[in-house]
């Protein structure tokens, strides 16, 4: 059977949704049950899902594992990166140096390494650049960081591309994808073995992080984000804190480009751009700062928006035709803009509050929808009333310190 | 002249004022006295539009005051000197008056009430040219007052003049503070955790606990009564 | 022996150094007015504005096709200005003002966002035919006899420009009762609102105000680069490093990181060692000398030192 991927992601959410809110299900257990029900029908998907959308579906899964990466690093730790995308791309690279059969590399045997290994050596080479620049970077904070990393990925394609000897230049480099292993050769073929590669990395590398998060050094990023001296007061280490999440954060970054590179079998300098890079801080901020939830949901964001977004509006009554289809990157950017106007923590923001609800109260939460959506809309008339109200005497809302 | 009926203001869902009437006479220092968190700044901040009430009445002069703005509130003639001065402190200490004439056009006018601030405060006229960031606690509450009058206000709405000041200085402001009532006719709503020096420039005061008022009467009955002695003035 | 620069040596063509340190003062100036505006957004906001790019692409575009209609040059600096500013007050009311006050990171996405609207929207009506295109100068290219050296016409024109609107902002900032309380909203909000300022009002003019140097640096930059959806995009880079050299929050820092950034970027795209690193790697050495100069100063040259509260 073959499925579009809007009905499969719908039909993700539903289950997932009912399984979570289930009543006779008792609490604790209705998010491993949710958990379950999305991985069952994850490991479907590439069977009802046409080749392009299980590539996509791929690219998610790798994005999760970079949009959590940069979350430890700005939603915990509280730092501003702009620059992942050099971390994503070292992680390609490096893929691709100890997977290519050609002597790219003299010091090295000639050999291939197995991709399993090389993603090791991705992740553990990006950690190691991540402690590299994490420690600098402790001088630097706010705009200031945001600018030196952005500074960071600026630099690097130039600089792969002037490089040539190790990196290939402006061509890349390009080398054979693995191929599914003997047991599983017939049931499946290689477009979904490497989906089911990201898939396993995404899920150990999150899984990983969860627990990360719930340890001791997890409370440490989360403290030092939130107060640096009353941290440091705890007697929780802050520089090496910080510098911790820069290294966690790399590795993540840098494990994500080594899947990445697996799935696209080549890297170019242009294979990470300073847009891609830049999206993965918007992946964190629309899926949902500090929320491994929302990395998710950003890195569906990522992906799915610029794919798809302009085409769906395009396809609503009167909205066909002119600007949708001629200016994409227009309903990218408004879509980007109305969540975070809409959301401010972000897409998972709105779930962690719809989780509370209890199902056998649905009728009357529904019942009760048409006049709160109506407050809603009438809240959302006074904020926008200065837009068209532009009398000088006009009044506004009065500023609140405690909004700041 | 100001008269608050059943204000019941909340800072989302924490309710901080209950059902507050209070009224301040054209001429008078009225002392607002309570402990922390019983609600005075949250009055204040009421009063000159800052927060908006959930529920009653601000009347001034016939006006409704809890629909108006901030910046007409100034213009209006109440001006508000809030808990922690909140000078610009990276502004020189002329900039800070001038901006407290900001919404007057009356140059002469603001001339005039400069050199009226600077007889108050002579200090203020030496430092003219510092930033006010550079001044010491008892110079920026002065400074804070100065501005304050630059807007030539009908009521000043004083939030803890007292605050982080030794006791001399604070002795002196608030002899100052009797002389801009009496002798510029401007009224005075003071927020005061000094109950004694509070009462001693007062006509009457209240007594908020907990967003309620508990108690209303003449600084003399205030000060005889049994509950504030012993609560606010320790004998 | 293999040349060591691609171009001679200073202290063989002391002409051409001259030259580039001249027009260097003069892209310097624009990149100035560009890290002016974005440290405007930053004094008031919070943020660095990364849709300012592409606003001035967007207002320059339009005064394009105002010069295919028929007006001169000059008409179409003075209406860039306008423009601008009137973008950048739709743009603080209408995306930025519903958003005010959450954390900086919301504001900044909204700003990205922004960036991928007006580049999209620009592209679609603009980018048809030939690219990049032909944007008029008031001035002509061609030389101006300086004695020591000579410089086109338009860079000389650029720099006297840029530093009227300098000496108009000091005045703006400095003796005017706006910008007084421009600088009194930005650094205290709360008491500028007790003294009766409309805060909003001067968030929107801010915002106005920065869009305006960015529509005004927009519309001389396009004739020496032409004209093309990406053409404001390394003016943003170059003026961002010039905006964290100078500190972010000083205005002064702003324009002395602007000049450095513009002989800098002339210097090192002349005089790079010919073998190892030429033309393509003169934005990696200045940013590389801006991570550099951050280490040592980490709010730039100018900036203030950040004092955090518990």
């Amino acid at each position: 059977m073959q499925m579009e991927i809007w009905p499969f992601l719908a039909l993700l959410a539903g289950l997932a949704a009912i399984a979570y809110l289930l009543p006779i299900v008792p609490m604790r257990w209705r998010r491993a049950l949710a958990i379950v029900v999305v991985l069952a029908l994850l490991c479907w998907a590439p069977f009802v899902l046409d080749n392009f959308r299980t590539f996509q579906m791929s690219r998610v899964a790798i994005m999760a594992v970079a949009v959590l990466g940069l979350n430890l690093l700005t939603g915990y730790n509280g730092q501003v990166s702009l620059g992942h995308g050099a971390f994503m791309i070292l992680g390609m690279y490096t893929m691709a140096i100890l997977m290519d059969s050609k002597e790219q590399l003299n010091f090295i045997d000639a050999r291939p390494w197995p991709f399993w290994a090389a993603l090791i050596v991705a992740t553990g080479i990006s950690a190691l650049a991540g402690l590299g620049i994490g420690i600098p970077s402790l001088r630097l904070s706010g705009p200031y960081l945001a600018i030196a990393t952005l500074a960071v990925m600026i630099s690097i394609t130039p600089v792969l591309k002037k490089f040539g000897g190790l990196t290939g230049g402006v061509q890349g480099l390009r080398f054979p994808t693995p191929p599914p292993p003997e047991f599983l050769k017939g049931l499946i073929d290689r477009p979904d073995w490497l989906y089911f590669l990201s898939l396993i990395t995404a899920v150990i590398l999150i899984f990983l992080a969860w627990n990360l998060l719930r340890s001791p050094l997890g409370r440490a990023l989360i403290a030092v984000r939130d107060s640096e001296i009353a941290a440091a007061a705890m007697g929780i280490p802050v520089a090496r804190s910080k510098v911790i999440a820069f290294t966690l954060s790399a590795a993540y970054a840098g494990a994500a480009g080594g899947v990445l590179a697996l799935l696209l079998g080549s890297v170019t300098p242009e294979s990470i751009t300073i847009a891609d890079s830049i999206n993965l801080l918007v992946g964190v901020v629309i899926g949902g700062l500090a929320s491994i939830l929302g990395s998710v949901l950003g890195a569906l964001a990522v992906v799915f928006i610029p794919s798809d977004a302009a085409k769906i509006v395009a396809s609503l009554p009167g909205l066909g035709g002119g600007i949708v289809e001629r200016a994409p990157g227009a309903i990218q950017g408004a879509l980007v803009i109305i969540v975070m106007i809409l959301m401010p923590l972000g897409v998972a923001g709105v779930l962690h509050r719809m989780a509370g609800l209890d199902v056998r109260r649905l009728p009357e939460v529904v019942a009760r929808l048409p006049s709160r959506m109506l407050k809603g809309a009438q809240l959302a008339a006074g904020r926008f009333r200065w837009v068209w109200d532009i009398r000088p005497w006009a009044q506004r809302r009065p500023f609140n310190p405690d909004d700041y | 002249m100001l008269r608050l009926r059943d204000v019941t203001a909340a800072y989302g869902p924490v309710v901080a004022l209950h059902q507050v009437s209070l009224e301040v006479e054209e001429k008078a220092v009225v002392a607002l006295l309570g402990a922390n968190g019983a609600g005075k700044t949250t009055t204040l901040r009421v009063i000159s539009g800052l927060l908006r009430p959930r529920s009653g009445v601000v009347e001034y002069d016939g006006l409704q005051l809890h629909t108006l703005s901030p910046d007409r509130i100034v213009s209006l003639g109440i001006v508000h000197v809030p808990e922690g001065r909140q000078l610009f402190t990276q502004l020189t200490v002329l900039e800070n008056l001038e901006l407290g004439a900001y919404l007057r056009r009356d140059r002469a006018g603001i001339r005039r009430d400069l050199e009226k601030v600077f007889q108050y405060f002579p200090i203020l006229a030496e430092r003219r040219r510092q930033h006010a960031g550079s001044l010491s606690g008892g110079e920026q509450q002065m400074l804070a007052i100065g501005r304050a009058l630059m807007a030539r206000p009908r009521l000043l709405l004083l939030d803890e003049p007292s605050l982080g000041l030794a006791p001399m200085i604070t002795r002196e402001i608030f002899q100052i503070i009797r002389a801009i009532n009496q002798e510029e006719g401007i009224s005075v709503l003071l927020v005061e955790q000094n109950v004694r020096l509070a009462l001693d420039i007062s006509k009457k005061g209240y007594v908020l606990e907990t967003g309620r008022i508990v108690l209303a009467d003449t600084a003399e009955g205030l000060r005889a009564n049994e509950e504030v002695r012993r609560s606010y003035l320790g004998y | 022996m293999e040349a060591l620069f691609l171009a001679p040596p200073p202290w063989e063509d002391w002409s051409l150094f001259g030259q580039q340190v001249v027009s260097g003062f003069a892209t310097g100036a624009m990149y100035a007015l560009f890290a002016l505006a974005l440290v405007l957004i930053y004094r008031s906001t919070d943020i660095i504005n990364f849709a300012q790019s592409e606003v001035a692409m967007f207002g320059t575009f339009a005064m394009w096709s105002l010069y295919l209609a028929g007006l001169e040059a000059w008409q179409l600096i003075i209406l860039g200005v306008l423009l601008g500013f009137a973008l950048g007050a739709v743009v603080e009311r209408v995306v930025v003002r519903p958003v005010e006050g959450r954390p900086h990171l919301s504001i900044v996405v909204v700003t990205l966002g922004l960036f991928l609207l007006f580049n999209s929207v620009a592209t679609w009506i603009w980018a048809r035919g030939e690219l990049p295109k032909h944007f008029p100068s008031p001035f002509s290219f061609e030389g101006v006899n300086l004695g020591f050296t000579s410089i086109p016409q338009h860079h000389l024109g650029l720099l006297l420009v840029g530093a009227g609107v300098m000496v108009l902002l000091v005045l703006l900032f400095n003796r005017t009762k706006v910008g007084l309380a421009m600088r009194a909203t930005a650094q205290n909000p709360l008491a500028a609102q007790l003294m009766g300022i409309s805060v909003g009002r001067m968030l929107t003019l801010g915002w106005a105000l920065s869009a305006a140097l960015g529509g005004l640096a927009g519309v001389f930059i396009a004739p020496i680069t032409f004209l093309h959806p990406g053409y404001m995009l390394p003016v943003f880079l170059y003026a961002s490093a010039a905006a964290v050299l100078g500190g972010l929050t000083s205005p002064p820092g702003a324009v002395v990181g602007g000049f450095v950034i513009g002989i800098g970027e002339n210097l090192l795209g002349t005089y790079t060692p010919a073998k190892w690193l030429g033309p393509e790697m003169k934005l990696p050495l200045i940013l590389l000398v801006l991570i550099l100069i951050l280490l040592v100063r980490p709010t730039g040259l100018f900036g203030e030192r950040a004092v955090r509260r518990v």
